[in-house]
C-alpha cells in the first residue's frame, strides 16, 4: 500500500482538519461533533436546511456538498462506515435555521438506520426532519425494486437540485419533492479498473486482473454487472450508456444533464474521451444535452475507474441545476 | 407503583444498568452459538454508558429520558443491537412524549410503538427470531391487562410472563437476520440471545414496580 498518510486511524480526523484549516472561510464545526460539518454562514435563518452524511473516502462527497446552494451540514464516518446518530443529530440540530431539514443521503442500511435514529431524535427535539435517498446505481437491483438501489455520483445532482430549492426559499415540502425529482430521474453506472485500499485495511478490497475491468461495480467495491477484458473507452461507455438508457428508460427528445465522473484514479483526459463518445451515442439516440460536469464528483479512495450518470430535466430541474452554487472542493457547480 | 415518573424512571435505569452487566457471560455463550459472541459485551458496554448519561437526566420528561438512554447505549456500544435497541427505547419515548409520568394503560402503546420501529429499522417481520418476536406478545398480553383494568405491578408482571413464553418459542425459529442467518435451521434449537435480553430487563423492571408498590 503507498499512500501519503500518517497513522491509518487518524486518516478522517486529519482529512476533516485539512479541510477545515484550507477553507475556513467557507465551513464550521457543528457543535458537539467531531465529525460534523456546516456552511460558515449556517445556519441560514428561515432556510430549509439539507443535512447529508455517509462514510469517509469519496470526497467531495460528502463534505464537498457542503455550500450555498448545496447542502448546510453533513457529517462523516470511518472510511466507507456509516456516521454515528450522535453526528448526524449534531449536524441536524446545529444546521436548523427554523423551517426544518431535510436528510438527503445514499440508501445504504446503515446509513438509512443511524440517519432514521438521528431523525427520531431530532423531532424529539422540536425540529421537523424529512428524508430523501438518492439510489441511482442501475445495477444494484432491478428497476422494478428501485428502492433497494445503492447510491453513486448520482447524489451531485440531488444535492445541486434539493440545494437549489431550498435557497429559492421553499417549504421542507417542496424541497423534498425536488430532491425526489432529481432522485427519481437519474439514473448512473460504474466501471472499475483497479481497486481501492481502505487505509486502515492496508490491503485493496479486491483482486482485479492487470486487463480486466468490472462494469457496474459501486463504490465500495460491491459487485457489479460482469467482469471482463478490458475495452476501448468508446465500446465500455456504449455498454455502460445501453443499460442507463434502457433503464428511465431515457427517450428521443427528452434532455438530459450528463455527468462523467473520476472514481479517484482516472484522470480528467480519459473522462473527455468518454464524454466525447456519450456525445455521440446521446446525440445519436436524439436526446439533447442541456449541461456536461467532467470531473471527481464522487470518489472511492484511489480506484481507478468512471462513472456516468444522467438527469433527465425538466423546466423546473433546469432551472435548480442551472442556479448558483458553490463548494470548494467541487470541480463545477455553478454556471 | 402506579406510575414513573422521571425520577422513577432514573432510579429504575439505576438498578437496571446495575444488573444487567451480571448476565454478559450468559448472552456472550447464548449468541456464540448465534451470532459473532459480542452481545454480552454490548450490553454490558451500553448500561454502562446509560448509567454514565443518568446524570444529565434530571428535568429530562420520561419519553426524553428513555430516548437519550437509547442514543447513549448505541453511541458507545454501536452494533446491529444497539441500533435496534436505540430504537426501541426512542420509539417507546415518542408514544409518551410530553406525559410526566408513565402510566399501565401507556405500556400497550410504548411497546407497540417500540415494536413497528424496531421492524421498520431493521426490516424484521414477526417469526424471524429477532426481538420483534418477544415486543408483540408481550404487546398483546399489556393490552389485556389493561383492559382488564389490571395495576402497573400486575402489568408488568403479566409482560415478563408473556417473554418467557415468548423467549421459548423463538428456539422453533429459523434466523432470518444478521450472522445467525446464514446459519439457516442450525439456528433452530437456541432462544434469539436479543429477545433474552429483552426479557432480562422486563424481569427487572416487574420486581422494581412491584418492589416499590405502597
Amino acid at each position: 500500500m503507498k499512500k501519503l498518510i500518517n497513522d491509518p486511524f487518524e486518516f478522517v480526523d486529519e482529512t476533516i482538519e485539512g479541510v477545515l484549516l484550507a477553507h475556513r472561510d467557507h465551513f464550521q464545526r457543528c457543535e458537539g461533533s467531531k465529525r460534523a460539518l456546516m456552511r460558515a454562514d449556517g445556519p441560514v435563518e428561515g432556510k430549509v436546511a439539507i443535512v447529508t452524511g455517509g462514510g469517509s473516502g469519496h470526497i467531495p462527497v460528502f463534505l464537498g456538498y457542503v455550500g450555498p446552494g448545496l447542502c448546510d451540514a453533513a457529517s462523516i464516518g470511518n472510511v466507507f462506515s456509516s456516521p454515528s446518530p450522535d453526528d448526524m443529530l449534531a449536524a441536524t440540530v446545529a444546521a436548523h435555521g427554523g423551517a426544518g431539514v431535510l436528510h438527503l443521503y445514499g440508501n445504504y442500511s446503515g446509513d438509512r438506520m443511524n440517519f432514521g435514529m438521528a431523525a427520531e431524535m431530532a423531532e424529539m427535539e422540536d425540529v421537523e426532519v424529512k428524508t430523501v435517498l438518492v439510489r441511482d446505481d442501475v445495477v444494484s437491483a432491478p428497476v422494478e425494486e428501485m428502492d433497494r438501489r445503492r447510491a453513486v455520483a448520482g447524489l451531485f445532482f440531488a444535492y445541486k437540485i434539493a440545494g437549489a430549492r431550498a435557497e429559492e426559499g421553499a417549504t421542507l415540502g417542496e424541497v423534498a419533492e425536488a430532491a425526489e425529482a432529481a432522485a427519481v430521474n437519474t439514473r448512473s453506472m460504474g466501471v472499475a479498473l483497479t481497486s481501492c485500499t481502505i487505509p486502515a485495511a492496508g490491503e485493496p478490497t479486491f483482486q482485479i486482473g492487470e486487463d480486466e475491468m468490472e462494469l457496474g461495480m459501486g463504490i465500495h467495491g460491491e459487485q457489479g454487472l460482469r467482469r471482463g477484458k478490458i475495452m476501448p473507452a468508446d465500446a465500455v461507455v456504449d455498454e455502460m450508456l445501453e443499460h442507463i438508457l434502457a433503464d428511465l428508460p431515457f427517450e428521443a427528445g427528452d434532455e438530459v444533464a450528463v455527468l462523467v465522473n473520476s472514481l479517484g484514479a482516472t484522470p480528467p483526459e480519459e473522462l473527455y474521451i468518454m464524454y466525447r463518445r456519450a456525445h455521440a451515442v446521446l446525440g445519436q439516440a436524439g436526446i439533447g444535452i442541456h449541461r456536461a460536469f467532467i470531473g471527481e464528483y464522487a470518489t472511492s479512495l484511489e480506484m481507478a475507474g468512471a462513472s456516468i450518470s444522467l438527469l433527465r430535466l425538466d423546466a423546473d430541474l433546469k432551472r435548480l441545476l442551472d442556479a448558483e452554487a458553490y463548494s470548494p472542493l467541487l470541480p463545477r457547480a455553478h454556471a | 407503583m402506579e406510575r414513573i415518573d422521571a425520577a422513577q424512571l432514573i432510579a429504575f435505569l439505576q438498578v437496571l444498568t446495575e444488573e444487567m452487566p451480571a448476565h454478559r457471560d450468559r448472552l456472550r455463550e447464548l449468541d456464540a452459538q448465534l451470532g459473532d459472541g459480542d452481545l454480552g459485551i454490548t450490553i454490558a458496554i451500553g448500561m454502562k454508558a446509560i448509567r454514565d448519561a443518568l446524570a444529565d437526566f434530571p428535568g429530562e420528561e420520561p419519553g426524553m429520558i428513555l430516548a437519550k438512554s437509547g442514543m447513549a447505549f448505541n453511541r458507545e456500544a454501536a452494533s446491529t443491537f444497539g441500533a435496534i435497541f436505540a430504537t426501541a427505547l426512542m420509539s417507546a419515548g415518542k408514544h409518551i412524549r410530553g406525559k410526566d409520568a408513565i402510566e399501565v394503560g401507556d405500556l400497550p402503546g410504548m411497546v407497540e410503538a417500540a415494536a413497528s420501529g424496531v421492524s421498520a429499522r431493521g426490516g424484521a417481520r414477526p417469526g424471524e427470531k429477532t426481538i420483534l418476536d418477544v415486543l408483540l406478545p408481550m404487546a398483546k398480553a399489556l393490552e389485556q391487562q389493561v383492559a382488564a383494568g389490571a395495576s402497573l405491578p400486575a402489568a408488568a408482571q403479566a409482560a415478563h410472563g408473556a417473554c418467557v413464553e415468548a423467549v421459548a418459542e423463538t428456539e422453533q425459529m429459523e434466523a432470518k437476520h444478521g450472522r445467525g442467518g446464514w446459519l439457516k435451521e442450525k439456528s433452530i434449537g437456541i432462544p434469539d440471545p436479543g429477545s433474552v435480553a429483552i426479557c432480562l430487563m422486563v424481569e427487572c423492571l416487574a420486581r422494581f414496580v412491584e418492589g416499590q408498590s405502597p
